[in-house]
């Protein structure tokens, strides 16, 4: 069986928080679309996982929705970051930052700065 | 705030008849129009264009009612198809636990979603009953004291 890295939980969740926070207001499709880009299309997403995630994140009231029209004038709901989302995303940035700072300093620790 | 907005979703669902699936599954649609669009752009024909868009989203058996209103472990459910992959490599469907977390009844509601909705649509309902009632004593009473002063009995 293939070696599967771990990765830690909410990191699709901070994407989508962010990408909101930049990018303003996006439909689902828009969504996973700008994350594989920001990503350099690296990261491919599920996009059946992104709506649930979007669902998760309107309930816990980190993003709002409402259908709009898109550019090419098709029907479509979009999203856009609240409040709350703004304070989630500074706390989750703020710890994603911490913990790789600690991490950073594991990779960089040497034997003799320990003695 | 946070109470208001989820109570003035729900009346809107109720009133709309129109739940978390339906619109998950109205947007899957759309999002499948925008994906078809892009790869007609691309030079695929039409047919085909929609048949990769359908292999793009994955899986749509995660829309469920029993998913969606119950949160159960999308992981479980199709780990294949769930994940955030990265070419080369592959990340842990658990790393997408996240998602459905929220969406897990918690222990002291009731566990079966129809039951639930069920559930809601009769407060709503009783909600509604109760308003009209009073409603109607408020009107019973404005119309007694108004009868009152130009002497008419009060069993009228």
């Amino acid at each position: 069986m293939k070696e599967k890295p771990d990765v830690l939980q909410g990191t699709l969740a901070l994407m989508v928080l962010k990408t909101l926070d930049v990018l303003g207001p996006q439909h689902g499709w828009g969504i996973a679309r700008r994350i594989e880009q920001i990503s350099g299309d690296l990261l491919a997403v599920n996009q059946g996982t992104l709506y649930l995630l979007l669902l998760k994140l309107e309930h816990e009231g980190s993003i709002a929705s409402g259908w709009g029209a898109s550019e090419n004038n098709r029907r479509a709901r979009f999203y856009r970051l609240t409040a709350a989302g703004r304070r989630q995303l500074a706390a989750e940035t703020w710890e994603w930052e911490q913990s790789a700072a600690i991490i950073a300093r594991f990779f960089k620790v040497k034997a003799e700065d320990l003695s | 705030m946070r109470f208001l907005r989820r109570f003035l979703m729900r009346l809107s669902n109720f009133a709309t008849g129109r739940g978390a699936v339906q619109r998950l599954q109205e947007e899957i649609a759309e999002h499948l129009a925008f994906q078809t669009e892009e790869n007609m752009r691309a030079g695929m024909p039409p047919a085909e264009a929609r048949r990769q868009a359908v292999l793009r989203f994955g899986a749509r058996d995660v829309f469920s009612p029993e998913v969606v209103l119950q949160g159960a472990s999308i992981a479980s459910k199709d780990a294949g198809n769930c994940r955030v992959s990265v070419p080369g490599r592959e990340i842990d469907s658990g790393a997408l636990d996240f998602s459905a977390a929220p969406l897990r009844v918690p222990q002291n509601r009731t566990a079966n979603p129809c039951e639930r909705m069920g559930k809601n649509r009769a407060s709503a309902a009783s909600l509604a009953i109760f308003f009209c009632s009073a409603a109607r004593l408020a009107w019973i009473f404005a119309s007694v004291a108004t009868l009152s002063q130009y002497g008419v009995p009060s069993y009228v």
